[in-house]
């Protein structure tokens, strides 16, 4: 009986996982298909200046140096289409593999209690933000 | 159907496999339109058409029976537990430790060698998270060391030996890494493979190192440089005023999360308690969650979504290929090659190190895709020559070879986030990281081959 429960727990946790899964697969699609906001790339960094380190790489695509000591996924400022800049944050993978630079088209959508930013993909079905 | 003995419709699986890595890696496929991972998912797709019009249909449950569960499970147990050592800043507690461990005996020297190799004794089940939340140290102790020394090229040095250890360590990481993946289809207990790969990254790491300073010798920018140094006297001049202003401390359930999660890990692969690794995971989070107060909405917030895509994109055409019969058709191409003067050794070279010779984004695209082939090959070779030591051989090789691969790929590898933060040409430390991988996998092996499982 005791293993029973054990089991149970055990299994209980991998269907939550699995859960967890398909709801991570369906927000990360809504991230770029059915963004909340949509805007322009303004800066990277918390200091949110406008360019690279003294602005030689505007098209640098990859991260800035940034005071961003122990998190995963880098500051970014979007000015959207409402002309609001917010602070979202946008991850590594989506930096490097979308070779995401200021002035870039991207969609920000709250996941958990995160903004997060992603590059438009093609089939963005939303455009307009509100 | 038949062509050269080999099957067709398996060859069609293989070369069609083959040609989309290609085309993504040369840019013949723009990867702002049709990503790789989503490319591979379509030639899957594409593979079922060509199997029903062929005469042997392939099924939904075909391409799903490859999907293991298993390690998607550990991967998402593994990235909450990412998101609840952020949460709680356990690495930014990681990071100060590294600062107070420069006034130790060690120095700023060791304290740089603890550095460059603390993605792979974290172990993160990818290795960007660590890249992004260390890089800020891995610049700082880069330029800091860069100034004692009067050399600026310690900093490239530092920042890509640290990149490489990022980039390779999602191989070893017992939070769902892709050495998991190899340990469960080859049948071995967890950890088997851990040792001989985290071995197998630190030199890597060291090769890289080594390289960049004696063979590439790739500087920073030097308006970077200056602005760095600069801010670094500054910082100096001010230090005691500074802290005092920013009033910036990390919270003491960021040590404990750091080192709960550190002794937790440990423990776990010294007792071997009969729980699966991700009820374990899960029990670190909720007590993390618990201590720091964390919500379940700040991790869900961290989970980084790339390298579960690109398993599960991997996982589909494998499931493909496997349906059609490709691996079957890769085994003969491979037993063909054997009979040349490259023998058994130098086609299991070849095949350890395809990873790094057609590097994705996410090492977990090619391991996914090619491990059951892999596997088969290694199984097939151990038939043959009567030694059962070449299977995890094989697996080892190439899983640490594509764990690693992430960081020279031209497609976003994690080196782009060395190169941008140094100001340097971007996939200028491709080279000096393929060298370093090539060597590190050749020594992975050998650990397997000589010693066993340590």
């Amino acid at each position: 009986m005791y293993v029973d429960y054990i089991n149970l727990i055990n299994g209980g946790i991998l269907v939550g996982l699995i859960l967890l899964a398909f709801y991570f697969v369906v927000m990360n699609m809504r991230t770029f298909l059915l963004p909340e906001h949509v805007g322009h790339v303004v800066a990277f960094g918390l200091d949110g200046e406008a360019d690279n380190v003294l602005g030689i790489y505007k098209d640098c695509n990859s991260c800035q140096i940034s005071e961003n000591s122990g998190r995963l996924a880098f500051p970014i400022k979007i000015k959207l289409d409402d002309k609001s800049v917010v602070d979202a944050e946008i991850s590594p993978c989506s930096l490097c593999m979308d070779k995401v630079k200021v002035g870039d088209r991207v969609g920000v959508t709250t996941v958990g209690s995160r903004c997060i930013a992603q590059k438009l993909g093609k089939l963005t079905i939303r455009h307009n933000s509100d | 159907m038949m062509l050269f003995g080999l099957d067709v419709l398996g060859l069609i699986g293989l070369v069609m496999f083959f040609g989309v890595l290609i085309a993504s890696l040369k840019g013949w496929i723009p990867q702002d339109v049709l990503p790789v991972q989503s490319a591979l998912v379509l030639t899957a797709f594409v593979l079922v058409i060509i199997a029903f019009l062929f005469g042997t249909p392939i099924g939904i449950k075909d391409l799903m029976a490859n999907i293991f569960l298993h390690p998607i499970t550990a991967l998402i147990g593994g990235f909450l537990v990412a998101g609840a050592l952020e949460a709680s800043g356990a690495f930014k507690a990681a990071i100060s430790l590294l600062e107070r461990l420069t006034k130790t005996p060690l120095g700023l020297t060791g304290t740089v060698v603890v550095l460059v190799n603390m993605p792979t004794i974290f172990a993160m089940p990818c290795g960007r998270i660590l890249a992004a939340a260390l890089m800020p140290a891995a610049i700082l102790f880069g330029f800091t060391l860069a100034k004692v020394k009067k050399d600026t090229l310690l900093a490239s040095i530092v920042v890509f030996g640290f990149i490489v250890n990022a980039a390779a360590s999602c191989g070893p990481s017992p939070l769902g890494g892709i050495g998991m993946i190899g340990e469960g289809m080859g049948g071995y207990p967890l950890g088997s493979l851990i040792n001989a790969q985290q071995i197998g990254i630190m030199l890597i790491t060291a090769v890289v190192m080594i390289s960049v300073r004696f063979v590439y010798k790739i500087l920073p920018n030097e308006s970077i440089t200056a602005k760095l140094l600069a801010e670094e006297s500054g910082e100096e001049a001010g230090e005691e005023n500074n802290k005092e202003e920013s009033g910036v401390e990390i919270p003491k359930s960021g040590y404990f999360s750091f080192f709960f999660f550190m002794v937790g890990i440990a423990i776990v692969f010294i007792a071997r308690p009969p729980i699966p690794i991700q009820t374990i995971l899960v029990f670190f989070v909720l007590v993390i969650m618990l201590v720091s107060r964390v919500s379940i909405k700040d991790l869900i917030g961290g989970v980084i979504l790339h390298p579960i895509m690109a398993m599960i994109s991997g996982f589909i055409i494998a499931g493909a290929l496997v349906a059609i019969g490709s691996f079957d058709v890769l085994i003969q191409i491979l037993m063909v090659m054997a009979g040349t003067p490259l023998g058994f050794i130098g086609v299991i070279v070849i095949l350890a190190n395809i990873p790094t010779i057609l590097p994705m984004p996410c090492g977990r695209i090619i391991a996914m895709s090619l491990m059951p082939g892999i596997l088969l090959f290694g199984l097939k070779v151990s038939e043959i020559t009567g030694n059962v030591w070449i299977v995890p051989l094989v697996l080892v090789g190439f899983i640490i070879n594509a764990a690693a691969s992430c960081g020279p790929s031209p497609l976003g590898g994690i080196g782009g986030i060395g190169e941008g933060n140094l100001g340097t040409a971007i996939g200028i430390s491709g080279r000096p990281q393929q060298v370093g991988i090539m060597i590190g996998t050749g020594t992975a092996v050998l650990i397997i081959g000589t010693v066993g499982f340590i």
